[in-house]
């Protein structure tokens, strides 16, 4: 469920500092985002993904998700990419899932992979800081980002 | 059908290299539920009464269920079901970790391999890509090293079921393994896989599940995940898993295995429970798909430089305290031997504790066991390991051992300390003073298991209707094998049944009322216990006997004999569970009646053929 509220103070949607110690690699944040935003289950189509490229040694869990950088907005060439209060969102009346091109643009430009496409969808699945992920985690390993670091201090 | 499965079984066979797929009805769906039940029911009718288990003819059947995959919480079980090697009877084993949902999303509810590949193959599922493929590049390859070199191969998003060099050797008791250190140990399914020359079922899949009523779905979902994480018991689950166990078994329910269950008591136990071992080599939690318990630990030896998924409570309790070692480093250590191996800790720990205990008796010499060997005693970690190599490449007496505990027995001459049901080696729970864990140790479907009953609590707790109790365990237990989702949130966090077949009905539009699920879960048990009928001709019902050391004091014991179950009582309640189910009291198998009753009228005539060979 989108958090409206609490939407306006996120800024992104963010791993723990702990998260290899914390995260259990279960899924359930993938789950969640999946089901959130399409009308089957599954994990295929969400916007976070949790990876354990690291076993069996050292063992332990990564996770991409989009940090809001902006990044995909400045490549996109239709400019399909808007921020709504501090998240970046996909226009879909604007953005033709780069039909031409292997990749839509702004997956292949994501500087932290967090942007995917799907076999089945024709616009890329980008997380929209719904927070159903972060609610959900039953390791507590994820958390809102929501005060801006200080720049070029 | 409207939602939960997706309607399609794959079939594979190595011999023709045909692979096809065809529809499961609704009908069967309703008929099973899924998983296991429907795994069995394909097994049950496929599989010839007089195949080889290692031969073509057996079949291995992996199969989710309509809940598998979904948001429904831990919805990560696979079952595999098929001929026991060990037994010739029925074999079931399930596992967690990311397989089901894997399989869901490449759109298949189950898959059956048939026949036997000449060369080693894997089997290689990317939705409607189906290949069998050349596996010379994994021969001998252990299962965490394996899996590791075949996602570098494929790629991460890739989920693997394994065998180890066990399986490739043909030991009774290897086991499937998955998502280094998962695994679907028991009845040697792992050994049909090697049997038929398949290392590997690697999948990927895109796709999602179909809904009926998402927004139904979504509510039960939210409150399956609420009703854990207010459980009292929630916090002390995600932090030690089953290890938990350790310290309450040991002293509280005794049912620790010791010395090859010569006691339920291990005097070094506090070495080796929850807290020591988190805090000495856990490194972080490790989670089968959806599930917030997080059971698995991932844990780190520095004295052996290891990492290894566990141990957890079966592993610590037969690999330790059943051979009497009581650190947990070198628990840890064995267990990743083993794991390596693809050998099922359960049978290897029962095996390895059988051999040490007739060595002391002396009906085993120094020579047999090999010149490497400084000889046996319990607690030696070195000893242990040598064995578990020698088993699994089949050298010197591994060659006897990897045939399982029931097979030593007969050649050494020590049947009465051999600690096995059916021929499948007993598990973690010592239960010579507790009649219904005993009952249902007896009954098992696959034998010496807890998976189907465990009711070592109840008879703690002086519980009265032991029958009734080990025949309602009986159904519910694997009830969630055939939804495919794992019973420990209901176990251990009281998540309740009711929410599951809403869950059940969210996802596929069936108004499926508990007493008709109850009946399917009947329905499944009564097959499960057909396939006994009908590959093993003269069943009956000794095969539901337990070892005779479990109607004998603990070894050392002093305490007065009267809380022992005897074999008297033993049988009488035995006759009791077989009145209560419908079953004939001498043959042990479903009435006619019965089995006409529950829909289950084309059981008869395999039984009938059955009884003739007697
Ligand atoms: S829900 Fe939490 S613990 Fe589970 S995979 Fe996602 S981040 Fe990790």
């Amino acid at each position: 469920m989108t958090k409206g509220k609490k939407l306006e103070n996120i800024l992104s949607i963010k791993p723990k500092d702990n998260f290899e110690e914390l995260c259990s690699g279960c899924g359930t944040c993938e789950a969640f985002c999946h089901a959130a935003h399409y009308d089957t289950e599954g994990k295929k189509k969400s916007a976070i993904k949790i990876s354990g490229e690291n076993f069996p040694v050292p063992g332990g869990y990564k996770c991409n998700v989009c940090n809001q950088c902006g990044i995909c907005a400045k490549e996109c060439p239709s400019d399909a990419i808007y921020k709504d209060k501090m998240i970046w969102k996909i226009d879909y009346d604007k953005c033709d899932g780069c039909s031409d091109l292997e990749f839509p643009i702004c997956v292949d430009k994501c500087p932290t992979d967090s942007m995917h496409s799907h076999p089945d969808e024709e616009y890329p699945i980008k997380c929209d800081g719904c927070g159903e992920c972060v609610e959900i985690c039953p390791l507590g390993a994820l958390e809102y980002k929501t005060k801006q670091r200080v720049v070029g201090k | 059908m409207k939602g939960g499965y997706t309607g399609k079984i794959l079939r594979v066979n190595l011999s023709t290299k045909e692979i096809t797929t065809e529809d499961l009805t609704e009908k069967m769906a309703k008929f099973h539920i899924g998983a296991r039940g429907l795994a069995t029911r394909i097994a049950y009718d496929e599989i010839p009464c007089d195949a080889d288990p290692s031969g073509p003819e057996n079949k291995i059947i992996m199969a989710t269920g309509p809940l598998s995959g979904t948001r429904v919480i831990a919805s990560g079980k696979t079952t595999f079901v098929g001929k026991s090697p060990q037994t010739n009877g029925y074999g079931s084993s399930n596992v967690g970790g990311h397989l089901a949902e894997e399989l869901k999303f490449a759109g298949y509810d189950a898959v059956v391999v048939e026949g036997a590949s000449k060369k080693l193959c894997y089997l290689y599922i990317e939705d409607d890509k189906v290949e069998i493929r050349d596996a010379k590049d994994y021969k001998g390859a252990g299962c965490i090293s394996g899996e590791r070199k075949m996602k570098d191969d494929l790629g991460d998003d890739v989920q693997i079921a394994i065998v180890g060099p066990a399986a490739e050797n043909s030991v009774a008791y290897s086991c499937i393994s998955h998502d280094f250190g998962r695994q679907a140990g028991r009845a040697g399914l792992g050994t049909i896989m090697g049997n038929k020359n398949l290392k590997a079922i690697a999948i990927k899949g895109s796709k999602g599940i179909e809904v009926h009523d998402k927004k139904r779905l979504d509510k039960i979902v939210r409150q399956m995940f609420k009703d854990a994480k207010e459980h009292p018991d929630f916090k002390a689950w995600q932090l030690y898993g089953t290890t938990n166990l350790v310290s309450y078994s040991n002293h509280n329910l005794k049912s620790l295995p010791t010395r090859n269950f010569q006691s339920g008591h291990f005097e070094n136990g506090d070495n080796i429970r929850a807290e020591v071992m988190r805090r000495k080599i856990v490194r972080h939690d490790k989670a089968c798909g959806v599930c917030p318990m997080a059971c698995g630990k991932y844990s780190y030896s520095k004295s052996h430089n290891i990492c290894v998924e566990g141990p957890e409570y079966e592993t610590i309790g037969m690999l330790g305290s059943n051979l009497g070692i009581d650190n947990i480093e070198d628990i840890a250590y064995l267990n990743y031997v083993t794991d390596e191996l693809g050998l099922d800790t359960i049978s290897a720990g029962n095996v390895i504790g059988h051999l040490i205990e007739a060595y002391k008796e002396g009906k085993v010499t120094d020579k047999e066991i090999g010149k490497d060997m400084k000889g046996l005693d319990w607690g030696k970690t070195k000893e242990v390991e040598l064995l578990l190599n020698k088993i699994a490449h089949k050298r010197g007496i591994g060659k006897l051992l990897a045939k399982g505990v029931k097979r030593v027995s007969e050649v050494l001459g020590t049947q009465e300390y051999a600690m096995h049901v059916k021929g499948v080696e007993i598990s973690a729970y010592e239960s010579r003073r507790r009649p219904a864990n005993k009952l249902a140790y007896g009954t098992a479907s696959i034998g010496g298991h807890h998976n189907d009953a465990w009711a070592i609590v109840f008879d703690a707790q002086g519980g009265k209707d032991k029958a009734e109790k080990v025949i309602e365990l009986q159904h519910l237990r694997p009830g969630f094998d055939d939804l495919g989702v794992c019973r420990l949130p209901w176990v251990e966090l009281g998540i309740k049944p009711e929410l599951y077949k809403d869950a059940l009905n969210a996802l596929t539009g069936w108004s499926m009322t508990m007493d008709e699920m109850f009946e399917i879960f009947e329905r499944n048990a009564n097959l499960r216990r057909a396939f006994w009928g009908k590959h093993v001709p003269g069943f009956s019902r000794n095969y539901d006997n337990v070892p005779k050391r479990w109607y004998e004091e603990e070894v050392g014991d002093k305490k007065p004999e009267e809380d022992l179950v005897t074999k008297k009582e033993y049988d009488k309640l035995l006759t009791k569970y077989y009145r209560l189910r419908g079953w004939n009291i001498h043959s042990g198998l479903p009435t006619y009646k019965k089995l006409r009753e529950l829909g289950l009228g084309f059981v008869i005539k395999d039984l009938k053929k059955s009884r003739e060979k007697d």
